[in-house]
Order: C-alpha cells, then sequence, then structure tokens
C-alpha cells in the first residue's frame, strides 16, 4: 500500500549517494588540468591586457590635416586597421560615445589603407554608426599627423583646436564594455573635465610601412577621400 | 522497512543514472562548444595584424588548445567515472570556463554573458544543487581575482568596490535559487517515484518468492507423487480417449509387467493388449471417457509377452481437465497372480464346500451301504440254509428218494416260507440302496462338473445334482420344495462355477433357517428353488425361511471375507464368489428381497445365451 504523506516517505527514501575517494591520478590530472588553464588564462590576459604603441599627438590641430573641421564643434578621429578584429569592440565604444555625443562632435572614422583596398567588414560596421564619416587615410599620413600606431586610436580636439583626448576606449585589445578610456572621452565631451586626458590604446599595429617619414612627404600624398556618414563619397566642395 | 531501504535504492540508482545521462550530455556539450569556439575564433578575430604583417590570432590558439585543455579532463572523467561527485563538479568548472572563452572570443559582448545562465540551467540537469554552488564559486571566484588584478575588464574602472563581484555573483545564484527549486521539485518527485516502484518491487519480491515457494512445494509434492507413481507396481499412464494413443506411461511398465524394453517405446496402448481385448477397452475408455470418472470403472485385460500372458486391470481415473483436451488418466495393475489365487480361491473354496459335504454325503451313502449289506448278509445265510436243504434232498435222491413227509420236514428246517417272503424284499432294498448311491455319486459328478468354458447346460437338472449334495445340510433342518420351468432352455453357463453358486446359497439358507429355529425343538423351515424363462434370461430364486439379512450388512454380503457366521463355520468367500461368477463371470445380475425374520429371497438372473449375446443386446 502507497503512503499517503508523501514528504514523510521521501524523507525515509533519502540516502547520501555513495561516496568514493578519489584516486591519485584523478588528483594528479586536475592539478595539471588547473595549471595548464591557468597558463593559458594568464596568456589570454597577457594579450589582450598588452596596450599598443602610441606615437605623439600634437596638443594643438595639425594644420595639414585634411580634416575640415566645424566650427564650434569638438572633431573626434578615429585611425583604425581595416582588418583589426581587436576594433570592432572600438567601434562598439564609439557608438556608445556617439549615442552620448547628441551632435556635438564632428566625428571621422580613417582606415589606413590603400585607397584601392576593397572594404572590409569593419568599413560596413563603421559607417553605420550615427554621426560618423568614414574615409580612407591611404598613405597614413593622417595617422602620422595624430600620433596614431595603433588600431582604435582616437583623437579629441575642441572647436578651437586644442586637444582633449588621445587613447583607446577600451579595456583590453578586442573587448567592449565600459572602460576608463571611454568614461574619459565623454567627460572631455561634457566638459567635465579641464584637462586633457590620455588612455591607452588596444588594438592592431597600424599599416607604418605607410606612413611618410617626413612632413614633405606628408604633403605629396593624396588627401583623404571624406565619405559621407553613409559611407558614400563626398564631391570636394562638401569638405 | 523493506520498502524505505528498497526506495532509497531505487532512488540512489535513479540519480545514479541521471548523473550518468547528464554526463553524456555534457560530454557532447562540450565538443559542440569546442567545435563553436573554433569556428567563431576564425570568423570574429582569424588574424592579429601589425601593419600589414598577420598572425594567428591568440583568439583561436585559445579557441583549438585552450578549448581542448579545458576539455579533456572533464571528458576523460566522463569516460572514465560517469556519474561519479568529482566529475559533475569537474564538468561544472569547465562549463563555467567555456563561458569565459565564449566572452573573450566574442569581445566582451553583453549577451555573451548569458551563455552562463544557459550553462547552469543545463547543470541543474544534474539535479545537484552541490554542482550549482561550484559554477557559482567559479564565477564568483574568476570576477574576485579579475577585480583585483584586472578591474577593467570586469568593471570598466580602474578601482572598483570589493565587494563588486558579490553583485554579479548575487545575479548567478539569484538564477541558482530558481534552478535550486526546481531541482529539489525534481528530486521530491523522484523520491515519491522511488517509493512508489519500491513497494511495487517489494510486493513483486514478495509475490516472486510466494510463487518460489509454491513451486517448490509444488516441485516437492510432484517429485512425491513421481516417486510414489513411479515406483510402484502400479502403470499410471495418459491416453488418447479416442484413439488410445499414449500421451504418457509410467517408466516401469517394462519393469512392473516384465514387459521387454521394445514395449516402453510402444505408441498405443491397444499395441499392449492381447488382440482379442483390444477392441472392448477402446470401448471401454470410449464409454467411460465421456462421462465423469469413476474409480470403480476398471477393464481386465491380457497382455501377451514373449512366452506368457499377463491379466492387467485397468482403471480410469479422470478425464484431463484442459480445455478442449482428448487425454484420459488411468492405471494398470498386474493381477495376474490375483487371478490366478482367484482360481485357486474358488476351487479351495469348491473343495471347502466338499469337504464340508463329505460327512453329509458319506452319510447318505453310508446308510444304504448298511442295509444293502445287512441284506446281503441276509441273503448269503438264507443261501446257506436253502443250499444244505438242496443238498440233503439231492444226497436223499441217490438213495431212494424222499416223501413227501420227509421233504416238509426239510423245508420247513429251512423256513423256506420266510425266504420265499424275505429275499425278495432284501434283494429290492438292495437294488433301492445300490440306486441311492448312485444318485449320489452321479449328483456328485455333477457338481463337480470340471467344466470351466461356458456351455449350454440344463439348469434344472445342475440345481437338482446341487440340492441333492447339500441334502445332508437342509435336510434336517428345513423342507426342500423345487419348481423348475421345465420349457427353460439350456443355458450357457460354467457348471462348476455355477453349482458352487447354489451351493453356497442353499448352504446359507439351512444355516439361516437352523438360526432361526434354534431353541425350537422339530422346528422346521422351508426351501424354495424355481427355475423360470424371462425374455432372455433365467431367473433362479433360491428362498429361505431364515433370519434374514439386517440392513446395515446387505450392503457388505458380497464383499470378501466377510461372514456373520463363528470362526470355522464359514470363511466370508461363499457369496463374493457367487458374485464374482453371476456378475462377472456370466455378465448376469444376483440381487436379495430380505427383512428381518421373514427370510430372504435370492434372484439370480442370467444370460441364456451367455455373456456374448447380452453384450449384443447391451449394445
Amino acid at each position: 500500500m502507497l503512503p499517503t504523506t508523501t514528504s514523510q516517505s521521501c524523507d525515509r527514501a533519502r540516502i547520501p549517494a555513495p561516496r568514493r575517494a578519489h584516486r591519485p591520478y584523478i588528483v594528479f590530472a586536475a592539478a595539471v588540468w588547473i595549471v595548464g588553464i591557468a597558463f593559458g588564462v594568464r596568456a589570454l590576459q597577457r594579450f589582450e591586457s598588452a596596450p599598443g604603441a602610441v606615437g605623439l599627438t600634437p596638443a594643438e590641430w595639425p594644420a595639414g590635416s585634411q580634416i575640415v573641421r566645424e566650427p564650434g564643434r569638438m572633431t573626434l578621429v578615429m585611425l583604425v586597421h581595416p582588418q583589426c578584429s581587436c576594433t570592432v569592440a572600438s567601434l562598439t565604444e564609439l557608438a556608445e560615445v556617439m549615442e552620448r555625443a547628441r551632435g556635438r562632435v564632428n566625428a571621422w572614422v580613417l582606415f589606413v589603407q590603400p585607397r584601392s583596398a576593397p572594404h572590409s567588414a569593419t568599413w560596413d560596421e563603421a559607417a553605420q554608426l550615427s554621426g560618423v564619416r568614414v574615409g580612407v587615410d591611404p598613405v597614413g599620413a593622417e595617422a602620422t599627423r595624430f600620433g596614431a600606431l595603433t588600431s582604435g586610436h582616437i583623437v579629441l580636439y575642441d572647436p578651437a583646436g586644442r586637444l582633449l583626448f588621445s587613447g583607446g576606449i577600451t579595456a583590453a585589445r578586442g573587448h567592449a564594455g565600459e572602460n576608463m578610456g571611454r568614461i574619459q572621452l565623454l567627460a572631455m565631451l561634457d566638459a567635465t573635465t579641464p584637462t586633457m586626458q590620455r588612455h591607452a590604446v588596444f588594438g592592431c599595429a597600424l599599416d607604418r610601412e605607410t606612413v611618410p617619414r617626413s612632413a614633405s612627404s606628408l604633403e605629396s600624398r593624396a588627401a583623404p577621400r571624406p565619405v559621407s556618414a553613409q559611407g558614400r563619397p563626398q564631391p570636394a566642395g562638401a569638405r | 522497512m523493506a520498502i524505505n531501504k528498497r526506495a532509497a535504492e531505487i532512488l540512489r540508482d535513479e540519480l545514479q543514472d541521471v548523473y550518468a545521462k547528464t554526463d553524456r550530455m555534457f560530454l557532447w556539450l562540450f565538443i559542440f562548444q569546442w567545435v563553436a569556439a573554433i569556428v567563431l575564433s576564425l570568423v570574429i578575430s582569424p588574424y592579429a595584424w601589425a601593419g600589414r604583417n598577420r598572425t594567428l590570432h591568440l583568439h583561436v590558439e585559445i579557441a583549438v588548445f585552450g578549448g581542448l585543455i579545458i576539455n579533456l579532463l572533464p571528458i576523460a572523467l566522463i569516460l572514465l567515472r560517469p556519474g561519479a561527485s568529482i566529475t559533475r563538479h569537474v564538468v561544472a568548472v569547465t562549463q563555467m570556463l567555456w563561458t569565459a572563452i565564449f566572452v573573450h572570443l566574442t569581445g566582451g559582448r553583453i549577451e555573451t554573458h548569458f551563455h552562463i545562465f544557459g550553462s547552469l540551467a543545463f547543470l541543474s540537469f544534474y539535479r545537484d544543487p552541490r554542482v550549482l554552488i561550484t559554477a557559482t564559486g567559479v564565477v564568483a571566484l574568476d570576477h574576485l581575482l579579475l577585480g583585483f588584478y584586472w578591474p577593467e575588464s570586469v568593471y570598466g574602472i580602474a578601482n572598483p568596490e570589493w565587494w563588486r563581484f558579490l553583485e554579479h555573483a548575487a545575479w548567478v545564484l539569484f538564477e541558482d535559487i530558481v534552478l535550486w527549486l526546481g531541482c529539489r521539485r525534481a528530486l521530491l518527485e523522484m523520491r515519491v517515484a522511488s517509493v512508489r516502484e519500491a513497494t511495487l518491487d517489494v510486493s513483486m519480491h514478495q509475490v516472486e518468492q510466494q510463487v518460489a515457494e509454491r513451486t517448490a512445494e509444488l516441485k516437492t509434492a510432484a517429485d512425491r507423487y513421481r516417486n510414489v507413481l513411479e515406483n510402484t507396481s502400479a502403470v499410471p499412464w495418459q491416453i488418447n480417449r479416442d484413439t488410445c494413443e499414449i500421451v504418457y506411461v509410467a517408466p516401469q511398465l517394462v519393469t512392473a509387467f516384465g514387459l521387454p524394453e521394445s514395449a516402453g517405446r510402444t505408441a498405443n496402448f491397444l499395441d499392449l493388449l492381447h488382440a482379442d481385448d483390444r477392441e472392448p477397452f477402446l470401448q471401454f475408455i470410449v464409454q467411460h471417457a465421456a462421462g465423469a470418472a469413476r474409480s470403480s470403472a476398471h477393464i481386465d485385460s491380457r497382455i501377451v509377452a514373449d512366452d506368457r500372458t499377463l491379466s492387467i486391470r485397468s482403471f480410469l481415473a479422470a478425464r484431463d481437465g484442459a480445455v478442449n483436451s482428448t487425454g484420459v488418466y488411468g492405471i494398470s495393475i498386474d493381477i495376474t497372480q490375483q487371478k490366478k489365487l482367484e482360481r485357486d480361491l474358488a476351487q479351495a473354496q469348491k473343495l471347502e464346500s466338499i469337504g464340508q459335504l463329505s460327512a453329509g454325503i458319506a452319510h447318505e451313502i453310508n446308510t444304504p451301504t448298511q442295509f444293502i449289506g445287512d441284506n446281503v448278509r441276509f441273503l448269503n445265510e438264507s443261501m446257506t440254509e436253502v443250499f444244505s436243504v438242496l443238498q440233503g434232498l439231492e444226497t436223499r435222491a441217490g438213495t431212494g428218494g424222499v416223501g413227501g413227509d420227509e421233504l416238509a420236514k426239510w423245508l420247513a428246517l429251512a423256513d423256506v416260507a420266510y425266504l420265499r417272503e424275505e429275499i425278495p424284499k432284501a434283494l429290492s432294498q438292495s437294488l433301492e440302496g445300490v440306486a441311492r448311491i448312485s444318485k449320489i455319486v452321479g449328483a456328485m459328478k455333477e457338481f463337480s462338473h470340471p467344466a470351466i468354458e461356458s456351455t449350454p447346460h440344463d439348469l434344472n437338472r445342475a440345481i437338482a445334482s446341487t440340492i441333492t449334495v447339500a441334502s445332508n445340510e437342509w435336510k434336517y433342518v428345513a423342507d426342500m420344495h423345487t419348481d423348475f420351468d421345465a420349457a427353460l432352455p439350456p443355458v450357457t453357463v460354467m457348471p462348476g462355477a455355477f453349482n458352487q453358486v447354489i451351493l453356497n446359497i442353499l448352504v446359507n439358507a439351512a444355516h439361516a433357517i437352523a438360526e432361526a429355529n434354534a431353541g425350537k425343538p422339530g422346528a422346521r423351515g422351508a426351501i424354495s428353488v424355481s427355475t423360470c424363462k424371462i425374455d432372455d434370461w433365467a431367473e433362479v430364486r433360491i428362498q429361505d425361511s431364515g433370519t434374514g439379512i439386517p440392513e446395515k450388512i446387505r450392503d457388505r454380503i458380497f464383499d470378501p471375507f466377510f461372514t456373520t457366521k463363528p470362526v470355522g463355520k464359514g470363511t466370508g468367500q461363499g457369496l463374493a464368489i457367487a458374485h464374482d461368477v453371476i456378475v462377472n463371470k456370466h455378465k448376469g445380475t444376483i440381487a436379495i428381497e430380505t427383512a428381518p425374520g421373514q427370510g430372504t429371497t435370492f434372484v439370480i438372473r442370467i444370460p441364456i445365451a451367455g455373456d456374448e449375446a447380452t453384450a449384443t443386446i447391451a449394445a
């Protein structure tokens, strides 16, 4: 006859599972496993947290820049490597920044790549960002002017041409999410901090071979060809 | 108590099964995640670039080799220690590590963090809340360590509060609680089910135990019966009631009946029997198998084995109770010795009867013999006197003759007148005595007819002879009245056996009359013997005026060795033999009409044409 009170029966039926002593080889294997994982984590952490190289960013808007500043608006320029997967995270953060800027900034994403090179997926992603214009820096002249050596490097200048921020806006390579770089950049946009801010840049190295060694050579290079926010080339008159 | 113990065993087994199955699920999940991670890394970040130079991205290496390493231990444990506690805890740790890998591969996307919650749901399949705690501990430890060493990577700021890891862990714990409730409910249902199954198991075990005990008892009983049945001289069998084909026959058939080994392989029971007995046996089976089995239903048959013939008696024991079964059970016993004993007993009984009658018969013969002797002696003396007279006359005749006076003197001397009167009487009496002796001897001869085969006989004459033979038994106590049907045709009987029956009944009648008239000097009873023909039957009625038969013993009077007579006067075989002779040997009937103090009438009916005619009529 079945019991009518199930809880009592269940209590009586409760029985601890048999415990078996772990054999030494399991303990040894687990130890080796943990050590292996620790090495992997360490390698990953070192890779992702290693900042890229950063050049000298001029404190005033470089006169040779082909980018046209707009009166009364801050100017933001991000230099990126077209194939750098880490830059996707930077673009994600840039989207967040642009959302917060609400039209107060004139933003450019320049791809350091030959003009004839096909657009990468990163280009398309950048072109989708609101309020951002995408262009090509075919010989890396702009990157050189702004001291950008690592993909995802952002420079922000106020309407008067003074440098407000220089660095990356991710916490690690290819790592999206809240980070000090983005916080600092937003603080400068909001003008809540008076001093210029810098932050490490995490990403792939830009194509240095295209970067000229002198300003003259820089001048001889073709100017970047700005494109619209939708990624379409703009006529020269629109600059 | 047994139910609780069994329920605990069932629950443990069920949980072990759940653990092992979930282990196998994770085995495939780990492999899938490994492949997915490799594909994801190749799609998202195949290369790390340095200008125009590219190298394989560390994420790819982590996906391939890191994924392989973190999968190795749990997969090994799943294969080697499925269901073990260590296995599922390692699985929990591994699954959390996979979350970390995917988070890194996807650039820390918020959406990827949902992998944690999906993983916890998968881990809840173990129905072991401790596994959830392990997984949650890994998450908390990860955030704690990263909070110390690389806080920006998880919190986005350089100096987070120390308890920030607890905030993240709390959300995981929130899901843990939900999953724990689910586990608890599932465990509760498993426990209820285990108790239910244990109850069934215990009941089934008890039933099986009872079945085993009953089966053992049945086997013991069957062995006992088999030992009894197969170690006796009786031979049980089962045959087809329509064809007599043997379904089963006890192995002692050969030994019990002394048959050749080949008899044990006989397929049909009829083949064992004498050719003349097969059809009667088949008819017997067909006739009795259709109705309710009676233990008294039996048939005697013969078996011819080698150079001897043995008699068996087969009893129809029972019909097979199975539906549509055509089998019948029976048993056969060797009655060869019994038949011989019966014959010997009948002969002994006959000799006993003759012995008992011998004194009376001797007396019957002695009386005429005595007076025959007296008469012969008288004749001898008379003839001596006659011869002396004749010799004197012969002498006188040689010397001149004898005168009338002298002759009268000689005749007077010889008392010729007396002799002339008595000698004829003496001769007549002697002849009568010789006739009486001749009659008794003839009756004795007829009574002791040696024929054992049934042949047509004059029943009236046979009965009269027996009455004569037994006259010394009844003539002192009763008057004999006979009423024989002169129209009675010859009746097919075994004369010796039939006479024995009549004798036994007459002797019993005389004894009953003597008992009834005991203490009544001069009182005489009466015995009436009559015959008549009724259809195809001859009826013999023997009536006495004796004591009658009490009600309580009427059913036993034909039983062997049953007698009410004092020791030495009766053996209890008389009526038993009478019943056997009339019923079994002549296929007739024997009945009694009696009342205490009113005497007894035995009514015997025998088919005039014999047994075969009766069988024909009955058919």
